[in-house]
């Protein structure tokens, strides 16, 4: 086999171009006239000339950027998450034992400069599993299932940008009296609500009472 | 009442007390959701169909009201509001 062989700039070694193991045909590829940017791939036109192309699989990858640290949700009405990057493609809401002093829903609400919004959301919203039960919601993506006083919510609540200022939330959340299950049911909200800007805020929300316990945390992927 | 905030940029946390008209819009809020909340207690707490079915079942056999007496306690722990 023969090839050409390219000696290093120092040391001993080279690098040797060599051409197929076994062919009749005669081939012709020109190499590009001028380098690439990084990360880009050698291709071919299909008639032998080569240039160079973006790999849409590295570029459409998203990374952890950002992580808070846990903190409380407080015994307010609700707990926001403020701040957020204006370039992130995905949010996710870590809950850890998120408690109200009653029997309700945890909600989740999503906004902008303008404020967190209360209408517009097409959430479907059910549980199921011992028994089930759904809701069409459009004042937020609301996690069914009304427990007690003593329940607590636990899960990685996802948000992922569609396009524009629309995002999808997809919310399923295990739902526990301490350390033992409840009931066994699964509550879950998925649904998608576009925003009049860019998404700047997450908030945790229930329509009465206060929180009670529970920690959030947010990664933002980007 | 009051919300907690927590800025992700700044890692700053604050703790704000709800003006007049948030409480206002807040209590509105609750009362339009105590209208449907039992309904959801309720639909959460009634036993699942195959046992209600199998409490039927057994209630024709031996003549008891199991299945009645169980949705009955369902409603009257959660009333309306």
């Amino acid at each position: 086999m023969s090839g050409i062989k390219i000696k290093a700039g120092a040391g001993t070694g080279s690098t040797e171009l060599q051409g197929p193991a076994n062919t009749n045909n005669n081939t012709t590829l020109k190499l590009p006239s001028a380098d690439g940017s990084a990360n880009q791939l050698l291709k071919t036109d299909g008639s032998g000339n080569l240039g160079w192309a973006t790999d849409s699989t590295l570029t459409s990858v998203l990374n952890a950027s950002a992580e808070t640290a846990w903190t409380s949700v407080g015994t307010g009405t609700d707990f926001t998450f403020t701040g957020l990057s204006a370039s992130a493609k995905r949010f996710t809401l870590l809950a850890d034992k998120i408690s109200a002093d009653g029997g309700v829903n945890t909600e989740l609400r999503i906004g902008d400069s303008g404020g967190v919004e209360t209408t517009g959301y097409i959430t479907e919203s059910f549980y199921t599993g011992g028994s089930s039960s759904g809701a069409g919601v459009t004042t937020s993506f609301k996690i069914n299932g009304t427990g007690t006083a003593s329940y607590r919510q636990s899960g990685a609540w996802e948000f992922w940008n569609l396009n524009g200022n629309l995002w999808y939330c997809q919310a399923y959340a295990h739902t526990a009296d301490g350390t033992s299950h409840a009931s066994g049911h699964l509550r879950a909200a998925m649904g998608v609500k576009e925003l009049s800007g860019t998404l700047d805020r997450i908030q945790v929300y229930i329509a009465s009472g206060n929180l009670d316990m529970g920690n959030v945390k947010l990664i933002t992927w980007t | 009442m009051k919300r907690t905030e927590y800025n992700v940029t700044t890692g700053q946390r604050t703790e704000h007390t709800l003006s007049s008209s948030e409480e206002t819009a807040r209590n509105a809020e609750k009362t339009e959701n105590d209208k449907v909340a039992y309904k959801e207690k309720r639909a959460f707490a009634f036993p699942s169909l195959a046992d209600q079915l199998d409490m039927q079942y057994w209630d024709k056999k031996n003549g008891t009201t199991t299945w009645v007496d169980a949705i009955a306690k369902v409603k009257s722990d959660n009333p309306k509001s």
